[in-house]
């Protein structure tokens, strides 16, 4: 096999290996009529830089799927994040009285009540599943600055899950 | 379970499988993808003395070309400039025959002021992007009307055109030693941007050039041959900007 055959069959693996996840990754991130463009554009940039891939490509797809998908959404200069969808049926759940139904909306109302940048950061590894390393790949920063940015998320969605004290009357003196 | 464990019930995408369809689809684009794009980049050879002291990056199959003479890198450098003049054909005539009659992608038979796609000059130095009479295009860069360098960009074949406001990379590198290295950043520009701008992590602004299609920039210092991001690239258009880290370019 030749020099290109080989690079052809390796993108080939590649993609069969990534697809999933890579759109999975964008279709979190941008409305579904949009992912499979993104998506293709992420591997036409694989394949122009097929030799510099790394050996663990996945993080460096979502890399690239990221810039891409934040170079074509308005605002996110301001944020410097990259938010994370909800399902549009999540948005309406009704509560149907189970404890679990319940927990789940206090979730979704804590997760609502970070900022974009720390939904980001808690997505990249309990939605998308990356490591540490992976997703400080992912947002092209250092190891021990994406640790510091995830601790600081899970505390503050753990502060959004704490029972709120009851509103009352405070009596006019 | 944990807190983050507990995050994945909403996860959007959980229980998303790509259909048949969508796999089609992504097999298909990938395969015209790896058979219209070539599957490395061209890149400057030195067939003389200069030395290339950091190789383009991702390349394999490059183009022989002749080596820009002792001497004319530092006239170069002496008076490079952030920001180009355009030039017209007509105007760099004498250097695109120059650049023509080189035999890197074949010789030019006959040289035109419209085979000149895009030509600047920075000081003394002149950068041609113009196609040869077979069809090929290539890159010059030298002083005067002597000592081009030249690379070879394509054969030919027309290459994917970048999205609507966006610009792809087809070749990035660095050349010469020491104080005589500099870089040079070559690809392809959708009509619709405006104006291309690099900024080097050391805080230097180059403004690049963007005609017909093409847009180039070259600039004294190695940060086009090394492997990591040392800088960016910002394409504008009428209504917004993009930038770009080089190893993320399509």
């Amino acid at each position: 096999m030749d020099h290109q055959g080989t690079a052809e069959e390796r993108f080939r693996a590649l993609h069969e290996s990534t697809f999933a996840d890579l759109l999975r990754f964008v279709e979190r991130r941008v409305p579904p009529d949009e992912a499979e463009d993104i998506v293709s554009t992420v591997y036409l940039t694989a394949w122009r830089r097929h030799t510099e891939l790394p050996e663990d490509a996945r993080p460096w797809l979502f890399a690239v799927a990221r810039r891409t998908m934040a170079n074509q959404t308005r605002g996110w200069l301001r944020r410097r994040a990259l938010d994370v969808r909800l399902t549009a049926t999540e948005q309406h759940e009704v509560p149907d009285g189970s404890s679990g139904t319940a927990a789940r909306l206090d979730l979704q109302r804590a997760w609502r009540s970070l900022s974009a940048a720390d939904r980001e950061v808690l997505a990249l590894v309990a939605f998308d599943g990356l490591t540490s390393d992976q997703a400080a790949t992912v947002l092209s920063i250092r190891r021990s600055t994406f640790t510091m940015r995830l601790a600081r998320a899970r505390q503050r969605l753990q502060a959004a899950l704490e029972p709120v004290p009851p509103r009352t009357l405070q009596e006019l003196s | 379970m944990n807190d983050l464990e507990e995050l994945a019930v909403l996860d959007p995408a959980r229980h998303n499988e790509p259909t048949d369809a969508q796999w089609n689809r992504s097999r298909a684009f990938v395969e015209r993808t790896m058979a219209s794009a070539p599957a490395s980049r061209p890149r400057w050879l030195a067939a003389g003395a200069v030395t290339v002291a950091a190789a383009a990056l991702g390349v394999a199959g490059a183009v022989v070309v002749p080596a820009l003479f002792p001497g004319a890198t530092q006239q170069a450098i002496a008076s490079w400039t952030a920001v180009p003049t355009a030039r017209t054909g007509d105007q760099v005539l004498d250097q695109a025959k120059t650049c023509g009659k080189s035999d890197v992608e074949g010789s030019s038979t006959q040289v035109r002021p419209s085979d000149v796609i895009l030509a600047e000059q920075r000081g003394d130095a002149t950068m041609i992007i113009m196609r040869k009479t077979n069809g090929h295009i290539v890159e010059c860069l030298g002083v005067g009307d002597a000592g081009f360098a030249s690379m070879g960009l394509t054969d030919g074949t027309p290459l994917p055109p970048p999205p609507a406001g966006k610009l792809t990379l087809e070749t990035r590198s660095s050349y010469g030693d020491g104080d005589d290295m500099f870089s040079n950043i070559i690809g392809l520009a959708d009509p619709g941007v405006t104006s291309i701008e690099l900024r080097l992590n050391d805080g230097g602004t180059i403004q690049a050039s963007v005609k017909d299609g093409w847009w180039g920039a070259w600039w004294p210092g190695p940060e086009g041959g090394e492997g990591t991001d040392e800088f960016t690239v910002t394409a504008h258009t009428a209504t917004g900007k993009t930038t770009y880290l080089p190893s993320e370019m399509p």
